[in-house]
């Protein structure tokens, strides 16, 4: 109980409080802007949390997050275009609802759902983190390693339709990680000479050239196409009536469960967790004919989902340090930047502060409604801002933030090569999360791999002798191999009649 | 720009050879734990899938599609503006301050994204004073200063 006011207290600061209402508003700007993510809107505030205190730093990511979300819905309401592809399930739902004249079962209904989503999926976290912590207490280096190691390998294959380019780009993100001064000998690896390669590649600077920039260019590229004009208004109360709301309360705590237990999975993220849901909501629906030409029902289940996704995220986060998203993994960095190692230790070294970080959840959550009503009325002017505008200062944002991260201009470099580098990725199908994710994890998988390889002294059987250590190794080694049997025994079914008529 | 397969793979296939060639330079000291191990692994994976990737998209070497934009030199323009407002951030404002280059990119921006001139110059100094100021004065940010910023220091 104590650790509950502490985190309160923490909470409950003017400091924290003011950056949750500037990073809510900015949330929401960037979310309703279609082909501006929640990550990047995330990847620009970092290096403005970086100047702020731990928990404070926190409440600016989760609640810039929280709002990203559910603003992304707006332009798929009004535009038929999907803010963020969290909202891309029930884009059409929402279009043809408002169209219809029900904005409140559209972005009503998201909104309220959104939040409710939020909520439970804290919810989980706050009950179901500690306990997973509790059993992870006892976990050694071996633990660690396959758990880092089985997080990149489930991110790879869920980073896109490619997944022989999503390993492609979680090597060049391990890559990034080795480079700098190695953590055992004090070696210098791929520095070349360069003093400010030799704390390794900086992880605030690769997000915002992987996220930030690369749009730029992705942009620069586009920019003949005219810019939508929203052109429907808002003729009803933007909230749901209660009894519609009650009448969606199966598919709200459905989407909730579902979007926190998809959340949790490494690398599995909002947007699955919003289709997924999505379509366990037409199984059940009373009236699933409509899904897709404005099923209330549908969108009340996926906005659920994509939301509880957010808070679902932070499970691994906290008790495993392996982010579940491209979100949590600036999380993570942000963490360790502020000397804050994320694990089960945490929970005893700095319960005040996961206390306030559920407190951070569930009030981001609650302040999703009052700030949703306005950006639901404000939207339509909002997305009609001119790309000349948008563009130029999150240039602007990318320059400073960048600067920012160490007040040294080498970290303009360092955007300006992984920015260049992230859009010909891009626009040869290499997808970028997993990058990240390489990025971040490196550094554990390797600190961890050394660690054992030292202690098992160079006898890789060691890795399996531990009871859960050798469990999530075979289950990694299934992760890895599975594919490539499943695709061998393809062939082979494929080719049988063919060998049948010759 | 859309390369085919063989060749992005063939580059990252490049990549990885030397990443983990690279590692092999590296001084060992006694003991298990040696720093060339892991980039030696990654260099090595790199160069695989490079080299899968390539192998996989042999058949369309010569199937280059030339991206749309190169054909309109506004979007030419915009594409390399990028990088050399960039550039022109880092070597510049140390020299000549934030203010005066935050104005001058959002300024040239706005242009190349088709705003008339004075609208473009009153949206730079505008939101290029405004975002100097919040950083250095909001969040204590040191930016390299120049005239402007030590009117308001």
């Amino acid at each position: 109980m104590t650790a509950v006011l502490d985190g309160l207290a923490l909470v409950m600061q003017p400091d924290v409080l003011l950056t949750m209402l500037i990073s809510a508003a900015f949330g929401l700007f960037v979310g309703m802007v279609p082909g501006l993510s929640a990550t990047m809107a995330v990847a620009l505030l970092v290096p403005v949390a970086f100047t702020l205190s731990p928990v404070a730093a926190l409440a600016t990511i989760i609640t810039c997050s929280a709002m990203a979300m559910f603003a992304g819905d707006i332009p798929a309401a009004f535009l038929r275009m999907p803010g963020t592809p969290a909202s891309a399930a029930y884009t059409y739902d929402m279009n043809d609802l408002v169209r219809a004249g029900r904005t409140g079962d559209a972005l009503g209904m998201s909104l309220v759902s959104s939040a409710l989503g939020g909520i439970l999926g804290a919810i989980i976290l706050m009950f179901g983190a500690p306990l997973l912590a509790d059993f992870a207490i006892n976990f050694s280096s071996y633990e660690y390693f396959w758990l880092a190691l089985l997080g990149l390998s489930c991110a790879t294959l869920v980073a896109g339709d490619d997944a022989l380019k999503g390993w492609l780009s979680l090597t060049i993100g391990l890559f990034l990680s080795v480079v700098g001064l190695d953590f055992v000998t004090g070696i210098q690896r791929y520095t070349f000479g360069i003093t400010n390669l030799q704390a390794g590649v900086g992880f605030i600077s690769v997000m915002i050239g992987a996220f930030a920039l690369s749009e730029l260019f992705r942009k620069a590229t586009t920019s003949h196409q005219a810019h939508p004009k929203p052109r429907l208004d808002i003729t009803e109360r933007p909230l749901p009536r209660l009894n519609s709301l009650w009448q969606q309360r199966k598919h709200i705590v459905r989407g909730g469960i579902i979007g926190t237990l998809i959340g949790a999975l490494p690398g599995a993220g909002a947007d699955i967790a919003a289709w997924v849901s999505y379509a366990i909501s037409k199984r059940f629906a009373k009236q699933p004919e409509l899904f897709g030409r404005g099923s209330a029902e549908g969108v009340a289940g996926a906005a659920t989902a994509n939301n509880a996704a957010l808070s679902g995220s932070y499970v691994p986060t906290l008790v495993f340090g392996i982010p579940g998203d491209s979100i949590t993994a600036i999380v993570v960095g942000v963490l360790i930047l502020k000397g804050i190692q994320p694990g089960p230790l945490v929970f005893v070294n700095s319960a005040d502060m996961v206390n306030a970080i559920y407190i951070v959840f569930l009030l981001a959550n609650l302040i999703l409604v009052p700030l949703g009503i306005l950006a639901i009325y404000l939207g339509r002017t909002v997305i009609s801002i001119r790309d000349a505008i948008l563009y130029p200062v999150i240039l602007l944002l990318c320059l400073y933030g960048a600067y920012a991260v160490s007040n040294n201009m080498f970290e303009l470099w360092i955007v300006l090569g992984i920015g260049i580098l992230v859009w010909i990725m891009q626009e040869n199908n290499y997808p970028a999360a997993p990058l990240i994710l390489g990025l971040v994890l490196g550094q554990v998988v390797e600190q961890n791999f050394m660690s054992s390889l030292i202690k098992a002294d160079g006898n890789f059987i060691n890795f399996f002798n531990r009871p859960i250590a050798g469990v999530l190794g075979i289950l990694t080694l299934v992760v890895w191999f599975y594919p490539i049997v499943t695709g061998v025994v393809k062939k082979m079914r494929s080719n049988e009649p063919i060998n049948d008529e010759t | 720009m859309r390369l085919p397969d063989f060749w992005t793979g063939l580059i990252f296939a490049a990549i990885g050879v030397a990443i983990a060639a690279y590692a092999q330079t590296f001084h060992v000291p006694a003991g298990a734990a040696s720093p060339k191990l892991l980039p030696t692994i990654v260099g090595s994976f790199m160069a695989l899938f490079g080299g899968l990737i390539a192998l996989r998209g042999w058949q369309e070497t010569k199937q280059v599609a030339l991206p749309g934009w190169l054909a309109a030199p506004r979007q030419v323009i915009l594409v390399v503006f990028l990088p050399a407002a960039v550039l022109a951030f880092g070597l510049l404002a140390p020299v000549v301050g934030s203010t005066v280059m935050a104005v001058t990119i959002l300024t040239l921006h706005s242009i190349l994204y088709g705003i008339r001139p004075i609208y473009a110059l009153l949206l730079g100094v505008t939101l290029g004073t405004l975002v100097t100021l919040l950083f250095i004065h909001g969040l204590g940010i040191p930016l390299p200063a120049g005239l402007v910023e030590e009117l308001f220091s």
